[in-house]
C-alpha cells in the first residue's frame, strides 16, 4: 500500500476525530462538571445534522447564517431540557431511563419526517494537492473550527464571569449561591452551552457524513467511549481521544471492516476496567 | 428488627388469582377477541418474565444492567445454532434443542462471571455503559460471524414451532414461575441482602455481608432466568436474527416494563406488562385509522416515546406507586372533611 493513501486516511481520520472530540467534549462536560446523564445527547446531534440539512439544503440558507441560527435554538433545548426534565429526574439512573425516552420520541420524530434515507447537505469539498497528497480543504477547515471552538468554550469557563460562576458552582454550590450566583439559573445555561457544542458538531459532520434517523445512537456510543476514556471532567482529554478514535476507526476499516465495531468495544470494556478513571488518570478506582 | 420485605393483603391476592384464572382461561374463550390479542398477550408476558429478571439484578441488587439482551440472545442463539448448525447425528430437533439449552446455560453462566467481575469493580453508569458495550460487541459480532449466519439469521424447523396456544401456556407458566420465585426471593434472606447491598454497600459490608458473592449470585440468578426466556424465543418465533435478540432495544423494553411498573417491587414487572399492551394497541389503532400507511409505526413510537417519559417524569415509582398514592390522596380528604366538620360543629356550638 502506498505511503500516501496511509496519509490521506490519517488525515481525513484526523479531521473527523477532532469533530468526534468535539461533541464529545459536551458529553464530558455534561458529565463531568454537570453531574447529569444525558444519553439523548447523540439523539440531538442527529437532529442537528437534519436541521443544517433542513436550512442549507432545503431552504439554500448560507451556511454560517444556519450555523447561528442552530446554535441559538440549541441554547434554548439545552436549557429546556436541563430546566423540564433532568432536574426533575431523581437520580442518574432516572435520568438516563428519562433521555433514552427522550431518544425514543426523537429517532421516531425523524424517521416520520425524513424517512429512512440518507441525507447529507451535497456540499462539494475543496480539495488541494500537498505534496501528492490529496487534502480536502472543507475537512480541514472543519478541524480548526472544531479547535477553535473549543479553546473558545475553555476560555468562556476560565475567564468569563458567566464561567467562573458554573466553576463555582461545581466546585461548591452553597458558598456561590451565598456569594450571589443563581445556581439554577446558570447551571442551566451552561447544560445550553453544552448543547450548542453538540449543534456546532452536528451541523459540520452531516457535510461529509450522511445522516439517517439511527445514526445518533453510533455518535452517543462513540462520546460515551470518549467521555470514560478521557476521564469525566477533562475536556481537552476528550479532544485527544477523540481524534485517537477517528484514527483507530479508520485503521481498523481499512485492515478489518469486518470487526472493526467489536474490537473498539471490546478495548472500551478493557479500558474502563483497568483505568476506571481515565486513561490520563492516575486512580485506580471509578468513581461514579 | 424483622424487616417484612413484601405486604400483601387478603384483596390482593384474591386479585392476582382472579387475574391468573383469566389468562388461563383465555385462549379458550378469548372474550369475542381475535388471534391477534393472544400474540400481543404472548409478547407481554415474555417482556414481563424477562423484565423480572432484570428486576433482580438492577432492581433488588441495583446495578443497573443495559446489557441484558446479551443473556436473552445467548439462550436464543444457543438453541437456534444447536438445532441447525450444527451437525449432530442421530438426534432429533427436540434433543438437540434439550443441548442447545444446556449450552446456552453454560455460556450465558460464562458470561454472568465476566459480568459479576465488572460488578464488584464498577459502580453505577460505569457499570452500565460496559454492560452496553458488551451487547454491543455480541451483536456485532453475530452481525458478521458465520455461525450465526449474519444479519439473514437462523431459520428455525418447524418441527420445533409449537402454536400459538403452546406457546403462550409455556410463557404463562414461565411467568408464573418467576413471579413465585421474586415473591420468594424478595422475602428470603438472600433477597435482603441484595436489598441492603443496593441501599448501602459499605453498611451491608460492614454489617458481614458478603457483598462480593451476593453481587456474583444475583447476576447468575438473572442472568439465568434471562437466558430460559432467550430459550424459548425459538419456540415463540421461527426466526432468530441479531436485531431481534442481542439489540438495545430488547434490553429497552425490559427495562421499560420493570420501571413504568416499579423497579424493585415484586408486584412491578408484572404491572409493567401494561406499558407493552399499549404499545401495541396505539399501533393497532393507528393502523386502523391510517388505512395500512406506512408511517404509523414511527408514531406509534413517537406516542410510546412520549407516554413513557410522562411515566417517568411524574410517577418515578412507577404504577405500584398508584396504589399508595391514591391511598394517601383518599385519606388527606377526609381528613379535610372531618377538619371541616369539626369546625363547623364548632361554630354552632
Amino acid at each position: 500500500m502506498p505511503l500516501q493513501i496511509i496519509l490521506q486516511v490519517l488525515i481525513s481520520a484526523i479531521c473527523t476525530g477532532g469533530l468526534y472530540g468535539l461533541f464529545a467534549s459536551g458529553f464530558t462536560f455534561q458529565r463531568g462538571a454537570l453531574k447529569i446523564v444525558d444519553v439523548s445527547y447523540g439523539a440531538w446531534l442527529m437532529v442537528a445534522m437534519y436541521a443544517m440539512y433542513v436550512l442549507k439544503t432545503m431552504l439554500g440558507m448560507n451556511y454560517f447564517v444556519a450555523l447561528v441560527i442552530i446554535m441559538v435554538a440549541y441554547y434554548f433545548i439545552g436549557y429546556g431540557m436541563r430546566r423540564f426534565i433532568l432536574t426533575k429526574c431523581a437520580s442518574n439512573m432516572v435520568q438516563l431511563v428519562a433521555t433514552m425516552a427522550c431518544t425514543f420520541i426523537l429517532q421516531n420524530l425523524a424517521e416520520f419526517i425524513f424517512k429512512q434515507t440518507p441525507r447529507s447537505t451535497g456540499m462539494v469539498e475543496k480539495v488541494v494537492v500537498l505534496g501528492g497528497i490529496p487534502v480536502s480543504l472543507t475537512r480541514l477547515g472543519m478541524f480548526v473550527l472544531a479547535i477553535g471552538v473549543l479553546v473558545g468554550f475553555q476560555l468562556f469557563l476560565n475567564r468569563t464571569w458567566t464561567g467562573k460562576s458554573i466553576r463555582a458552582i461545581v466546585q461548591q454550590s452553597e458558598i456561590a449561591s451565598i456569594m450571589g450566583v443563581n445556581a439554577e439559573k446558570t447551571m442551566n445555561a451552561a447544560y445550553g452551552a453544552s448543547y450548542m457544542l453538540a449543534a456546532i458538531a452536528g451541523s459540520m459532520l452531516v457535510v461529509f457524513i450522511p445522516v439517517m434517523p439511527y445514526s445518533g445512537s453510533y455518535y452517543q456510543t462513540l462520546s460515551f467511549i470518549i467521555c470514560i476514556a478521557a476521564g469525566k471532567s477533562y475536556m481537552r482529554g476528550a479532544l485527544y481521544i477523540g481524534i485517537l478514535i477517528g484514527m483507530i476507526e479508520a485503521i481498523l476499516q481499512f485492515f478489518v471492516a469486518r470487526y472493526s465495531m467489536p474490537i473498539i468495544f471490546v478495548a472500551f470494556v478493557f479500558a474502563l476496567v483497568l483505568r476506571p478513571d481515565g486513561l490520563f488518570s492516575s486512580k485506580k478506582m471509578a468513581s461514579t | 428488627m424483622y424487616l417484612k420485605a413484601v405486604t400483601f393483603n387478603k384483596k390482593l391476592i384474591i386479585t392476582i388469582c382472579v387475574v391468573a384464572v383469566m389468562l388461563l382461561v383465555f385462549p379458550h374463550i378469548q372474550f369475542g377477541l381475535s388471534d391477534y390479542v393472544l400474540s400481543v398477550l404472548t409478547q407481554a408476558l415474555l417482556f414481563i418474565y424477562l423484565a423480572n429478571s432484570w428486576n433482580i439484578l438492577s432492581g433488588f441488587t441495583g446495578m443497573f444492567s443495559l446489557g441484558h439482551a446479551s443473556f436473552f440472545g445467548i439462550g436464543a442463539y444457543a438453541c437456534a445454532i444447536m438445532t441447525v448448525q450444527v451437525a449432530l447425528p442421530g438426534l432429533g430437533d427436540v434433543q438437540r434443542y434439550m443441548l442447545g439449552i444446556a449450552a446456552g446455560i453454560v455460556l450465558s453462566m460464562i458470561l454472568a462471571f465476566v459480568v459479576g467481575w465488572i460488578a464488584t469493580k464498577l459502580k453505577g453508569l460505569f457499570f452500565a455503559m460496559t454492560t452496553l458495550a458488551m451487547a454491543e460487541v455480541l451483536r456485532t459480532f453475530s452481525l458478521q460471524a458465520k455461525f450465526t449466519n449474519g444479519n439473514l439469521g437462523i431459520i428455525i424447523p418447524p418441527s420445533l414451532s409449537v402454536g400459538p396456544m403452546a406457546s403462550y401456556y409455556i410463557i404463562l407458566a414461565m411467568c408464573g414461575l418467576a413471579f413465585l420465585f421474586t415473591w420468594h426471593l424478595k422475602n428470603s434472606r438472600t433477597g435482603r441482602m441484595l436489598i441492603s447491598i443496593r441501599e448501602n454497600e459499605n453498611l451491608a459490608a460492614s454489617l458481614g455481608v458478603n457483598v462480593t458473592k451476593w453481587i456474583y449470585v444475583s447476576v447468575f440468578i438473572s442472568a439465568l432466568l434471562a437466558t430460559l426466556g432467550g430459550a424459548y424465543y425459538p419456540l415463540y418465533l421461527s426466526h432468530i436474527e441479531p436485531t431481534a435478540t442481542f439489540d438495545y432495544s430488547i434490553t429497552m423494553q425490559m427495562m421499560i416494563v420493570c420501571i413504568a411498573g416499579g423497579k424493585g417491587s415484586v408486584l412491578g414487572p408484572v404491572l409493567g406488562g401494561v406499558a407493552i399492551l399499549l404499545n401495541e394497541a396505539i399501533r393497532a389503532t393507528l393502523t386502523k385509522f391510517s388505512g395500512g400507511a406506512t408511517s404509523y409505526a414511527s408514531i406509534a413510537g413517537l406516542l410510546y416515546g412520549i407516554v413513557l417519559l410522562l411515566i417517568i417524569l411524574f410517577m418515578p415509582d412507577g404504577l405500584i406507586s398508584l396504589r399508595s398514592s391514591i391511598r394517601k390522596f383518599r385519606d388527606d380528604r377526609r381528613k379535610k372533611q372531618k377538619e371541616a366538620l369539626a369546625k363547623a360543629n364548632a361554630k354552632i356550638s
